[in-house]
């Protein structure tokens, strides 16, 4: 596998795991795009600006993230629901992208350049850390919470459980990695513009744990993997790539509505082994 | 413990609960009773802050509870169940005790309040995959696990048969004394009649009647109420 698709997969996990995050509440996110730029931007200003070493410039860009996903997405959570949340997110989305289109200290439209860092091993590291956090916490009492929040928020309100606050930390632990995502991304491609983090990547990370299933790790990891392998392994197809993909989408949400990987799938699995 | 005072509610023109007044004492159960549209499932509604009373008061633990949201009523050690079992569709039975603010039940409490709501060996399966009877029973497992001081069940009994009908009833017992207060709303007369230490009786948002069982029984506005006005 060449080292450039094994970064953008590596990427794609940690963006499909933040989605997931964010998702277990039962939140309906198309912003994933914005946090991302965020995370690039702000860590590219440290390390091109003030020449920060990559490492700790990541750790900081994807706290700010974190913080920014808060402090606008906090007023929103209260009253929106289901598809207006959505939208309103789509709408952040459009925001941060007209704001660094016009933002000059990093370039404008005409984009940032001049980041470099983004190591396999510092990848693999971060993939790894995100994988490990989401699987705590999606079998801690926090991810039940998280999960019932989404599935009944009435149930979950009677049993003590303040959603506005549960969602809150979904959007921000979601946010927290796509800016570690966007920060990485940065970091390997040298040069980024507002154009590379618009609905199109929103949507794309949305299908990652659509496709994947949203009720276990495992899914948002192995639907990334796979949709960001599917092109590769179909270039030879040429023009009719693109209709492969879009007919193999079609066909797992048919056979597999949950996601590719459910917690039944982990059942039988786990009561079966993993001979069959 | 309980104490609803005055409780009001209009949905617009509609008085859905006028000055309604009732007590629950420390492991006492009391039921609430009264015919289709007659502002039960309201009352509990406006006790656990899903909805906010025009007027009145709600005293709970000698704190006022009123219009403060439902999880903040939750965590005070009321609980609630729905008229129509609300379960986590793809939460296991197990993990639904994990939801309930701080209960951070442990593995051993899990298993025993499973047990003691007969769903001892079902804590992987999906609520899809228990029975009717299962489902309800979970839901209560799942406010047990809150350890409330106050639980409200609205028609627990609603669709379950003779047997099971028993059975529940042993375990609202049960739970009584372990000296949590329960109030029920409940259509089942027999059910009522049998579990409770008194009864509140509703009529078009209005307490019409309350007293023992046998009191109830013979009272000449409840049965008016059921049943219309003899000729």
């Amino acid at each position: 596998m060449g080292e450039t698709l094994q970064v953008f997969i590596g990427i794609n996990v940690i963006l499909a795991i933040g989605y997931y995050l964010t998702a277990m509440t039962g939140l309906l996110s198309l912003g994933s795009g914005a946090f991302m730029a965020i995370g690039a931007y702000s860590t590219s200003v440290l390390t091109v600006k003030f020449g920060w070493p990559f490492p700790p410039a990541l750790v900081i860009g994807s706290i700010v993230t974190g913080s920014i996903s808060v402090a606008i997405v906090f007023p929103a959570l209260r009253q929106l629901q289901g598809i207006y949340f959505a939208v309103a997110t789509l709408a952040l989305l459009e925001i941060v992208r007209v704001f660094f289109m016009n933002f000059e200290p990093t370039g404008g439209a005409s984009g940032f350049r001049g980041m470099s860092g983004t190591t396999l091993q510092l990848l693999y590291f971060v993939v790894l850390l995100a994988i490990a956090l989401a699987w705590i916490i999606s079998r801690s009492n926090l991810g039940m919470r998280m999960r019932a929040v989404g599935q009944d928020e009435d149930a979950a309100m009677a049993s003590g459980i303040n959603p506005a606050r549960i969602k809150m930390f979904a959007v921000w632990s979601g946010a927290c990695l796509s800016g570690a995502a966007g920060a990485l991304y940065a970091h390997y491609v040298f040069f980024i513009n507002p154009e590379m983090f618009g609905w199109t990547r929103s949507l794309e990370i949305l299908l990652f744990v659509v496709l994947g299933g949203g009720e276990v790790v495992l899914g948002p990891v192995v639907g990334a993997i796979i949709l960001t392998a599917l092109p590769e392994v179909l270039r030879s197809q040429g023009a009719m790539r693109m209709i492969f993909y879009g007919i193999a989408v079609i066909l797992m949400m048919a056979l597999r509505p949950r996601g590719l990987i459910t917690r039944d799938t982990v059942q039988a699995f786990a009561t079966r082994g993993w001979r069959r | 413990m309980l104490c609803v005072s005055g409780v009001s509610r209009q949905f617009g023109g509609l008085a859905a609960l006028s000055d309604v007044c009732f007590k629950v004492g420390r492991g006492e159960v009391v039921s609430v009773i009264g015919p289709n549209g007659a502002g039960k499932s309201t009352l509990f509604n406006a006790i656990t802050g899903f909805i906010r009373p025009n007027a009145g008061s709600i005293q709970f633990a000698g704190r006022d509870i009123t219009g403060l949201r439902p999880y903040e009523i939750a965590n005070f050690g009321i609980g609630r169940s729905f008229q129509h079992s609300r379960l986590f569709p793809r939460l296991t039975t197990a993990e639904h005790l994990r939801v309930p603010r701080g209960s951070d039940v442990d593995k051993a409490s899990v298993r025993m309040i499973l047990k003691m709501c007969g769903l001892a060996g079902k804590g992987d399966l999906f609520p899809a995959q228990i029975s009717f009877e299962e489902q309800r029973k979970l839901e209560i497992a799942r406010l047990l696990a809150g350890k409330p001081k106050l639980i409200l069940l609205d028609e627990p009994a609603a669709g379950l048969n003779a047997q099971e009908t028993a059975r529940l009833m042993q375990l609202i017992l049960a739970i009584r004394d372990m000296g949590c207060s329960i109030t029920v709303i409940e259509h089942n007369m027999g059910f009522v009649m049998d579990i409770s230490d008194r009864i509140v009786v509703l009529n078009f948002g209005r307490k019409i009647a309350e007293g023992v069982p046998e009191a109830i029984q013979d009272d000449k506005s409840v049965r008016e109420a059921y049943i219309g006005v003899e000729a």
